[in-house]
């Protein structure tokens, strides 16, 4: 996981001055509750690790690990293991994801359902279409879409994505195709990519990119259109999954 | 088919309420079906054209689309029967409740008696649920049909139905079918709706991953869990 870009020094200042000693853990939660939905702190953005914090909050560094615990039991804070590991800003919703959300609320699971096979069934065929027809040209004009790879803005990923759609389509050669994934784009393309706020799916997108990149450039049809068929009956499960909870 | 596997109180546990939601959507159209038909019945007892059959089911069809969670009635004519056409949809839907479009190519060319929704009544002389589907022939969505055979010493005259969304029916049940934590499936193994996120209405179930399968009565729908 990268460095992320910084901004708002003064408030930022504030979020990680010294903290008094009354309830310390659930002042540090409260401050770091308070930045993370305000949007001080940004989505995905990686927060100090424990000891920093603690030493730039002059609490213990037990009591930024509890505050830590709590942030991450409300969802907001979201903890990986290993290399490039550590705590996460999760913001609840951005207005944008709001208004996705109250959409995906109205939606029954017979929309999302239909909604989906149509998508999977026309991107699917379009990814098989490119495999088969692409030059070496071409397939370098996609890999120029993919998204930095050390970015972690989810509204870059998104836009990267839906951009990659729309170039393997264009692909088939058929202006009516094109056309159509550009209204799914529209319709249905922002629900599926909700879920682009945890970093754990941005590195699904990542691999999913390099191997369906892969498959075009190895002109496999068969296995550009199952990699597209999988990640979208994926991410439907995802949108799903979401629907049950907000609806 | 299956075993009605003993349900300890049913009306009282999850399962047994995920029946009556069904049996509570589905048994009073079907009654009003029934209603529907017999009345219409005595029509066919001489010859009959097209118009007066129209007329005569369009009371009948605006009756079952009180039901709110109707969005399509009529009656549909066994082939043959009719003086002047092979085949009649008399079959209203919508808000406004106008007529399909029964534009000739329809009339003369669709015949409809291998659909499920006919041919299942017509063999079983029993009611039929066909679905969820979808239904190419009048709405173009994903649809459950309710179909009850309407005959007359012996004769099968044709079929009255209703139609109602599978949206509709997830509106209806899935509250009820979540608490419970339960799947319902038609005599197809296909879903109907499932508690189940990852299962989404049409498509198959494998049956036999389920512990209890409950039936709904006179309904080809069973509940599983």
């Amino acid at each position: 996981m990268a460095a992320v870009r910084r901004r708002s020094t003064r408030a930022r200042t504030a979020v990680f001055a010294p903290i008094g000693d009354l309830g310390r853990a659930v002042r540090v939660e409260q401050r770091l509750a308070q930045a993370i939905r305000s949007g001080i702190l940004e989505d995905g953005e990686r927060l100090p690790s424990e000891s920093e914090l603690a030493a730039m909050l002059g609490v213990a560094t037990v009591t930024a690990r509890e505050a830590l615990v709590s942030l991450r039991a409300q969802g907001l804070v979201t903890t990986t293991r290993g290399r490039g590991g550590g705590s996460f800003v999760t913001r609840p919703l951005g207005a944008a994801d709001e208004m996705l959300e109250r959409r995906v609320a109205a939606m029954t699971r017979v929309d999302i359902a239909d909604h989906g096979i149509h998508y999977a069934t026309v991107l699917s065929g379009c990814a098989e279409l490119a495999a088969e027809r692409a030059n070496v040209e071409e397939v370098e004009d996609l890999r120029e879409i993919l998204p930095d790879p050390t970015t972690t803005d989810a509204t870059a990923l998104r836009a990267a994505d839906t951009e990659l759609n729309l170039a393997i389509a264009a692909l088939s050669h058929s202006a009516h195709l094109a056309r159509e994934v550009m209204r799914l784009e529209m319709e249905l393309g922002a629900l599926l990519r909700l879920g682009l706020r945890d970093p754990e799916r941005q590195a699904e997108l990542r691999e999913h990119h390099a191997t369906l990149l892969a498959a075009i450039a190895a002109h496999d049809g068969n296995e550009a259109r199952a990699l597209v068929r999988r990640r979208v009956r994926r991410l439907l499960g995802e949108l799903a999954e979401l629907h049950a909870r907000i609806r | 088919m299956t075993d009605r596997t003993p349900v300890p109180t049913p009306g009282t546990t999850g399962l047994g309420a995920c029946v009556q939601a069904v049996e509570a959507l589905f048994h009073p159209l079907l009654r009003s079906l029934r209603e529907s038909g017999d009345a219409l019945a005595p029509l066919f007892d001489g010859d009959v054209s097209a118009a007066e059959v129209l007329d005569a089911v369009r009371p009948h069809a605006l009756e079952v689309l009180a039901d709110a969670h109707t969005v399509g009635a009529g009656f549909v004519v066994s082939p043959g029967l009719l003086t002047d056409e092979e085949y009649l949809l008399a079959w209203w839907q919508g808000d406004d409740q106008g007529r399909i479009p029964d534009s000739i190519a329809l009339v003369q060319s669709t015949d409809y008696s291998r659909q499920e929704w006919f041919r299942t009544p017509q063999r079983s002389h029993a009611s039929h649920v066909t679905g969820p589907y979808i239904d190419y022939v009048c709405t173009d969505e994903f649809m459950l049909t309710s179909t009850v055979p309407v005959e007359r010493d012996g004769r099968m005259l044709g079929v009255m139905g209703a139609d109602v969304l599978a949206e509709t029916v997830e509106r209806t049940l899935l509250d009820t079918f979540r608490a419970a934590h339960a799947t319902l499936v038609n005599d197809h193994d296909r879903v109907v709706l499932s508690s189940q996120v990852h299962l989404f209405a049409g498509e198959p179930v494998e049956r036999a991953a389920f512990a209890t399968h409950v039936p709904c009565e006179g309904l080809p729908f069973t509940v599983l869990a």
